[in-house]
């Protein structure tokens, strides 16, 4: 039964069954929880917004750090730069909350370019995250100091929510469009990322990961193959960022372009897994209903945080749904232990084998 | 002129600083092979300590300088046997210890916010003596920093180069399969390594903390400056990184003065980018 059960995980039907579930589980949830009388919807649907959210951003970086190996730690400035791009044309010109899923993307794209071509020079990890970290520091200041366009750190909040379309309301009171909306966005990116990773790119990336001079001599164009994916997966985090600016409706700098959102992202993704479409899915949902549930005790959240990066990183690297062979060798040990203490015999006969 | 030679003065001093953390910094790089993202923090840890003792407790400021110091490098040795060994040389270079110390680093900040609370606090001036000479005015506090950040320079120097230990941390840092057989117990120079690097931060937090005061995110612009003397001096060499420190804290000073106070962080910042596009391997770091 046991076998059966995980053969039917390794099966790649049955790995297609569990992702249609999840999808289809995630999309006819609210009906559930409003048939369900459950009182406080409002706030469990916003949960799922930001775990979508999430995971759609730690989808697109995935792209670069584990298919790619690239360290690249300005993927909150891809995010940013749409939000901002996309909220202050809305306030200045006047321009509908819809176009920006056009416009913001495409300046996310065009600053993962400008990213990328001093990134492309470097080959050492510490190098790139050096840069990349700079450069979203950089960028982050330049928000801050233009305070007459940006209202730096006081926070850009004059931006309209998104339009109605026909009777459906985007006034924030039900949060069902939104919740639907944002369902669009992460089921498409992560179809694109599942659909790439099986792709000639999603092989060229991984050789890249690899070993770039292996890659290069294979007759991998580096460059090419560098820029695309880097221009993706900005144009990606541009979506979730549009949709952040006209959801949350307020955007401080510090929030959108820090450090601290980045390292969300690597927990997330290291918790899950490196390199596979699940395992970022797995670690935004995971983490974000974790910190959601602890709200109690809110100041010992980034301890909490900190302490389930290192415990990660050092028991499981591959994340926790890489590791099967390492349960299933815990699980032999924890047998042997609890064999040892029930019967002396066996434990002769073990020291005996070894 | 006066403004210039004024200018020049505060950002040696400022400048001889980010050497000092930069030299930390380039040593962790050099010897354990991964860069450190807490280093900032051990900064504010030093701050912090350095708070507690003189102020909290009202020790003399050298004893709890001392104390301080010794505690950072304390912590920094448990840290890195704790948490870091285990993950050294595993996989790519630097990816495992990178997160690590990432996760090292939020952790210190809670933990200093959960402890020490989450406002600003300062220190009392070592000395409030101001000297004028032909105009260039110069508080005794910032001569006090000066003469300390280049004798702890001048202590790292001469235990790097001279000493028996020093030869095993080189020897360490050059070829690790070498110095096992040579007798050297590796790990052992890796933790007392880590040790001095974030003992170095110490330093540099408890002397600066009187100038600019001490708070729980202290350590993040910090943490990127040293990354700028790292890349401009060239990754791993101790020389270069004290060149470099000594040129970031001029240059910032004096564009201070012409820009603006909220610019010259990107000042910093957009050097390691320029850098990267003319010389990847720093001013003065060998070729890979």
């Amino acid at each position: 039964m046991k076998e059966r059960f995980m053969k039917f995980f390794d099966n790649s039907i049955g790995k297609i069954g569990i992702s249609a579930v999840f999808f289809i589980v995630l999309f006819i949830f609210p009906i559930i929880l409003r048939g369900s009388g459950y009182g406080n919807e409002s706030y469990v649907e916003g949960v799922l917004i930001l775990c979508m959210m999430w995971a759609a951003m730690t989808l697109s970086w995935n792209l670069l750090m584990g298919y790619m190996g690239i360290w690249s730690l300005a993927q909150q400035v891809f995010f940013g730069i749409a939000a901002y791009t996309s909220a202050m044309l809305n306030y200045y010109f006047h321009m509908s909350p819809w176009l920006g899923f056009i416009v913001g993307p495409i300046a996310a794209a065009v600053v993962g370019l400008i990213i990328a071509i001093p990134v492309l020079r470097l080959k050492a990890a510490p190098y790139i995250i050096i840069a990349t970290m700079c450069l979203a520091e950089i960028i982050r200041l330049v928000f801050t100091n233009l305070v007459d366009l940006t209202r730096g750190e006081l926070g850009f909040w004059m931006m309209d929510s998104f339009h109605d379309i026909g009777s459906i309301n985007f006034n924030g009171v039900d949060k069902i469009p939104y919740y639907y909306l944002m369902f669009i966005i992460f089921a498409v990116i992560a179809l694109v990322c599942g659909i790439l990773a099986k792709s000639s790119t999603g092989l060229a990336m991984k050789a890249i990961r690899d070993s770039q001079e292996a890659a290069e001599s294979l007759g991998v164009d580096l460059t090419k193959t560098k820029i695309k994916v880097f221009v993706l997966s900005a144009y990606m985090a541009g979506f979730c960022g549009v949709f952040y600016a006209h959801y949350m409706k307020i955007l401080t700098p510090t929030n959108v372009f820090g450090q601290s959102m980045m390292t969300e992202f690597i927990a997330m993704n290291v918790l899950g897994g490196l390199a596979t479409v699940r395992g970022p899915i797995f670690g935004a949902f995971f983490i974000t209903i974790i910190m959601e549930s602890l709200q109690g005790i809110d100041d010992y959240k980034l301890l909490i945080y900190a302490i389930i990066l290192i415990i990660t990183t050092l028991i499981m690297p591959n994340g926790i749904l890489n590791s099967k062979a390492q349960f299933l060798s815990w699980n032999k040990k924890i047998k042997k232990l609890l064999h040892k203490n029930a019967d002396k015999q066996p434990t002769q006969m073990v020291k005996g084998d070894a | 002129m006066t403004i210039f030679l004024q200018n020049l003065i505060n950002g040696t001093i400022s400048g001889s600083y980010y050497a000092v953390l930069g030299v930390g910094l380039t040593v962790t790089w050099g010897v354990l092979k991964m860069i450190n993202v807490a280093h900032g923090d051990f900064y504010m840890l030093g701050a912090y300590f350095f708070y507690t003792l003189s102020k909290m407790l009202g020790m003399p400021v050298l004893i709890s300088l001392l104390i301080a110091v010794a505690g950072v490098f304390l912590c920094g040795m448990v840290i890195e046997r704790v948490v870091l060994a285990p993950s050294l040389g595993r996989g790519k270079f630097g990816d495992t210890p990178f997160i690590l110390t990432l996760a090292i680093g939020i952790m210190l900040e809670n933990i200093a916010q959960l402890v020490w609370g989450e406002t600003n606090v300062g220190v009392p001036y070592f000395s409030d003596a101001i000297y004028e000479i032909g105009g260039i005015t110069m508080a005794a506090q910032r001569l006090i920093v000066a003469a300390v950040a280049i004798v702890t320079l001048i202590v790292v120097m001469y235990v790097i180069k001279k000493t028996k230990f020093g030869w095993a941390i080189s020897a360490t840092a050059q070829d690790i399969f070498a110095a096992n057989l040579m007798g050297i117990c590796t790990k052992r120079i890796y933790m007392i390594t880590f040790g001095i690097a974030v003992a170095l931060c110490a330093v540099a937090g408890c002397l600066l903390a009187p100038i600019y005061g001490i708070n729980p995110w202290m350590g993040g612009s910090i943490q990127l400056k040293s990354f700028v003397v790292c890349i401009v001096g060239g990754l791993g060499s101790i020389g270069g990184s004290i060149i470099a420190g000594i040129l970031l804290g001029i240059i910032e000073s004096f564009s201070t003065q012409f820009l603006g106070s909220g610019w010259q962080n990107v000042i910093a910042y957009a050097l390691v980018i320029v850098m990267f596009w003319v010389k990847p391997t720093g001013l003065f770091g060998k070729k890979e």
